[in-house]
């Protein structure tokens, strides 16, 4: 946690010389550079202010217990902080703000940084979606794999840990899924994969270990399409060129998890293989034919399927039984009709009891 | 001569050189607990020691040994608690108050053999070590445990007070101290491994649980963050964590978590600890056990308790072939590439791997890469530890390896015990030359009779003479089978032939005979002949090899040679004058000598008139000079 200490005594050190007078513009200029650089590897970071001292996510930082600033900010109406690489302007123009140097509305959404009081923070619009913080979790590790930077391992395995334990702690639990908007998608689509590949899995008798790879693999199976380029996957319309992108994403995704410093094998081989079809047609071409992997096979199906509940420009979103319908239609040629048929057991007992919770949205 | 590596790019000691190396040092110490540092024993030990050393040493700056109990740590890979010579070896430094053990490149043998005699003679104390440029020791700063209360160690510790008979301080009290307490990194990893200790001893005493638990809650998260800093003592740190892992409750466990994911962010981001302060949120209810489960899984992941040996999830994890198929066929170039093929090697799965290589061209990056480490020492290293021994594999791995092949090759010579496998070695390592012959020469000093019999025959294949080699003690080796590859060697030798053969002839040992008489076979000096002459009328001796000490001695043409072949040949008793002595092996070489050499002898031609006119084709063969002999009619020398 050093960096969260960095970026706040990087902070108010900027914030002390604003305060006083006759300070060299040139000292003043270093300090709030050298709290954006604070700020920038950061990277993704929640603050919350209050008389006791700073909270980042949800721990209270102990080294700032009592921290003078913390009060000093409540009183400017400034309660709680995020920031995601914020770019130095807007680093400059929340000093300003925290200093009492220029006026700035309740929350401010600027570059990277969003502050304000507490009754003034948006919340997430997806009432009922127990994932929201494991979501904002992914959408960093995507964000972080669109640079092409290593992944944030802590991150992945916080979130596989915090699935896993939601699978697995009692009785047969609902399975969650949300669409995301198309802006995000991506790590809204992982988280669902991931829970459904929970479900699947244990359907399938798998154990313990198998589940937690299986997670993971199935949180990390498209991350190669945080390489490609937002105009591609956002757009409505594919051309050849975004097309052959698209096909490029299990390789990129294969490459960055090889890429690690202790490499996932195992999503690395989902993601490469999820878009085989089992007789090793599909893509990526195969120089050397072979079956999918195991992993590969049930985060295939599960991608498959929570592909089909998200609307496209060329069609509307299906429901889960005409998901469920038309994947089983496609299963002799593309999938493990093993894996098919565990999987169409789980969805069709969970819409069946109306565990199949779809939450429509999410800003 | 064979080619240097294509590359010798940098690459970890494979966990098989340091295992070597640590079962060298405790071979050393038991060497060094009976006999003096003198002894040629603890010499030879030293110098192996030296050698692996400078191997593990070569892309290295530095090799720290942390010393557990029952266990060591190099690397934070912890060495197999199960494994007795190196938990032995964990005791015997433990005992001798050793905490850390550093190498640094350039260790001589002199100052090997100071430190580890320092160790060795240390059993009972907190030693002063010798100074060593190169070698480096930590010395443990108090006695880990006491017997009894496991508090009362602890205690001790934290309230410095040695003298203290009981444990009876509260867990705040003990907070304050500790938090008193000036940093010394020492005294932190006591502090954690008695922790642990606590941990371990109190885990089904509700009771004394909640004390520790209380403790952890009201010692300062700095104080946590210190104790469980990167860098600090991993091994005390893994065996704490790992300890209280499945006893504390989930927001200790957070707080832990926190505390040891502080310093290590690439590991654990901001974010992730807020999910997982959740996961912590949820305990208390239904969900206690699983939120205790992923938190104690993350702490322990984040424990540095060394690297797995294979990723979580062996059953499902994918195959290290199906990694590098893919990415050979997409050219995925990563660390988790090499690791595949590393992986692969360790399982000896080298075959499908050359096979896998042989589909893509050579000259790719990653034809390269994993090409590099194929043709690497290390493979051949992993290729000759299997058993049995993948000599086809290992016949297309050796010349590309190079010479920095030659101490894993000449290890699995001197040590194989397979027949097949030293044969295949003694075919291959010649090709070296020149190379390998002082390197093979140095070995011998010290080494058990089956490793000297195994060098002596490589040195013996090979044209060029060492000069380290002194092969005259190794003439009068106790062991006859050392013996006889030491005199095959001196055969080669014009210096020691003499003496060479000498001792062969003298030799009980049936092929050191043979060999000394295939070698007199040519020509046989006349110094020998008493020597052959007894060893062919010696009746303990194979008939056979007596009459190739016939064959050897007929060539000199001394009166007693003559009487000899003569007796053979005639038959005794006055009834018998004049005829054949009965087909004997002996008889026939005596016979084919006499009509080799001594033809035209008063003595002999009317001899072996008699015998050319014999009904027996053999006779009648054997007495034909030489030149009119058929071929298939020579005598048969096999050595």
């Amino acid at each position: 946690m050093a960096g969260p200490g960095r970026f706040l005594r990087g902070m108010a050190h900027a914030l002390d010389l604003r305060q006083r007078e006759a300070v060299d513009v040139a000292l003043r200029r270093a300090a709030d550079e050298s709290c954006a650089a604070a700020a920038h590897e950061l990277g993704f970071a929640q603050f919350r202010f209050g008389f006791e001292g700073v909270v980042c996510g949800a721990l209270p930082l102990a080294e700032f217990e009592g921290w003078i600033w913390a009060g000093r900010l409540m009183a400017r109406g400034i309660e709680w902080l995020d920031l995601d690489r914020p770019e130095p302007a807007a680093v400059a123009a929340f000093l300003d703000h925290a200093a009492g140097l220029a006026e700035a509305p309740p929350l401010s959404v600027s570059g990277g940084l969003c502050w304000g009081a507490l009754a003034d923070r948006p919340e997430v619009d997806g009432s009922g979606y127990p994932f929201v913080e494991e979501l904002e979790v992914m959408r960093q590790v995507f964000r972080t794999a669109s640079r092409g930077e290593p992944l944030p391992a802590g991150d992945v395995h916080a979130v596989a840990a915090s699935l896993e334990a939601y699978g697995t702690s009692g009785e047969e639990p609902s399975l969650p899924l949300i669409h995301g908007a198309r802006t995000a998608y991506q790590p809204a689509h992982a988280l669902n994969t991931a829970i459904l590949s929970l479900a699947l899995v244990e359907s399938l008798g798998m154990g313990a270990e198998e589940r937690r790879d299986s997670i993971t693999a199935a949180l990390l199976h498209d991350i190669g399409m945080a390489r490609l380029p937002a105009e591609t996957v956002e757009g409505d319309h594919f051309s050849s060129q975004d097309r052959a992108r698209v096909r490029g994403h299990p390789l990129e995704g294969a490459r960055l998890l090889l890429r690690q410093s202790t490499p996932w094998e195992s999503a690395a081989v989902a993601s490469y293989e999820h878009h085989l079809r089992q007789d090793g047609s599909g893509y990526p071409r195969l120089s050397y034919p072979r079956e999918p992997h195991v992993l590969s096979r049930v985060v295939a199906v599960c991608d498959a399927f929570d592909a089909r509940l998200a609307p496209r420009p060329d069609r509307a979103a299906f429901d889960p039984v005409s998901a469920m319908l038309e994947l089983e239609r496609s299963m002799a040629a593309q999938f493990d009709s093993r894996v098919v048929s565990a999987f169409s057991d789980v969805v069709m007992r969970h819409a069946g009891s109306g565990g199949l919770a779809l939450t429509s949205r999410l800003t | 001569m064979m080619p240097a590596p294509r590359s010798s790019a940098p690459r970890a000691t494979s966990n098989r050189q340091l295992a070597d190396l640590l079962l060298g040092l405790a071979g050393i110490l038991q060497r060094l607990r009976t006999l003096p540092e003198s002894h040629p024993i603890v010499a030879a030990g030293v110098a192996a020691l030296e050698r692996e050393l400078e191997h593990v040493m070569r892309y290295r700056e530095s090799l720290a040994i942390e010393v557990g109990t029952v266990q060591l740590v190099v690397e934070g890979m912890e060495t197999n608690p199960d494994f007795e010579p190196l938990r032995d070896l964990a005791g015997q430094l433990r005992e001798a108050g050793v905490k850390t053990l550093e190498f640094r490149p350039g260790a001589t043998q002199a100052e090997l053999l100071a430190v580890f005699s320092a160790v060795a003679g240390n059993g009972n104390g907190r030693g002063s070590w010798p100074v060593s440029p190169h070698v480096g020791l930590e010395t443990l700063s108090a006695t880990p445990h006491a017997e009894g209360d496991p508090w009362l160690p602890f205690e001790r510790t934290v309230l410095q007070d040695t003298a203290r008979e009981a444990a009876a301080a509260e867990p705040d009290e003990l907070a304050f101290a500790l938090e008193m307490l000036a940093p010394d990194p020492a005294r932190d990893g006591l502090l954690l491994e008695q922790l642990a200790h606590i941990a371990d001893a109190t885990s089904s005493d509700v009771d004394d649980r909640e004390v520790l638990s209380h403790l952890l809650r009201a010692l300062p998260i700095g104080i946590l963050r210190r104790l469980l800093a990167p860098g600090a003592s991993s091994l005390a740190q893994g065996a704490f964590l790992r300890a209280v892992a499945g006893q504390l409750s989930p927001p200790l466990l957070l707080r832990l978590l926190e505390a040891a994911a502080h310093g290590r962010e690439s590991q654990l981001t901001p974010a992730a600890l807020h999910v997982l302060a959740r996961l912590a949120r949820r305990a208390g209810g239904p969900d206690e056990g699983t939120a205790r489960r992923a938190l104690a899984e993350e702490l322990t992941r984040l424990a540095p308790v060394g690297p797995a040996a294979e990723s979580p999830g062996q059953r499902l994890a994918p195959e290290p072939e199906r990694i590098l198929k893919l990415a050979l066929e997409s050219g995925i170039l990563e660390p988790g590439t090499l690791a595949a093929a590393d992986r692969m090697i360790a399982r000896r799965q080298v075959a499908p791997l050359l096979a896998l290589l042989q589909t893509v061209p050579e000259e790719t990056p990653i034809a390269r890469a994993i090409h590099q480490r194929v043709f690497h020492p290390d493979t051949v290293r992993s290729i000759l530890e299997g058993d049995p021994v993948d000599l086809e594999t290992l016949d297309r791995l050796i010349p590309a390896a190079g010479v920095e092949a030659i101490p894993a090759l000449l290890d699995c010579l001197a040590k194989s015990r397979e027949r097949q496998v030293r044969l295949r070695l003694l075919d291959l390592l010649p090709r070296y030359g020149a190379t390998i012959a002082p390197l093979a020469a140095e070995r011998l000093d010290g080494m058990p009779w089956y490793v000297q019999r195994n060098l002596l025959a490589l040195l013996g294949r090979i044209p060029e003479r060492p000069a380290n080699l002194e092969p005259h003690a190794l003439l009068a080796h106790r062991d006859p089978r050392v013996r006889h590859e030491a005199i095959a060697l001196a055969l080669t030798d014009p210096e020691l032939r003499e003496r060479g053969l000498a001792e062969a002839l003298d030799s009980r040992h049936e092929p050191t005979l043979r060999l000394a008489l295939v070698t007199l076979a040519d020509r046989c000096p006349p110094e020998f002949v008493p020597r052959i002459i007894a060893r062919a009328a010696d009746p303990g001796i194979d008939p056979e090899l007596r009459a190739l000490a016939v064959t050897a001695v007929a060539s000199v043409h001394d009166p007693v040679v003559l009487r000899m072949l003569r007796r053979l040949v005639v038959a005794r008793g006055i009834a018998s004058l004049g005829r054949l002595a009965p087909k004997t092996p002996m008889m026939l070489a005596a016979l084919r000598g006499l009509a080799a050499h001594w033809q035209s002898h008063p003595r002999v031609v009317s001899l072996l008139e008699t015998a050319r006119q014999s009904r027996d084709a053999e006779i009648r063969e054997a007495a034909r000079p030489p030149g009119r002999r058929s071929s298939g009619s020579l005598p048969r020398v096999t050595s």
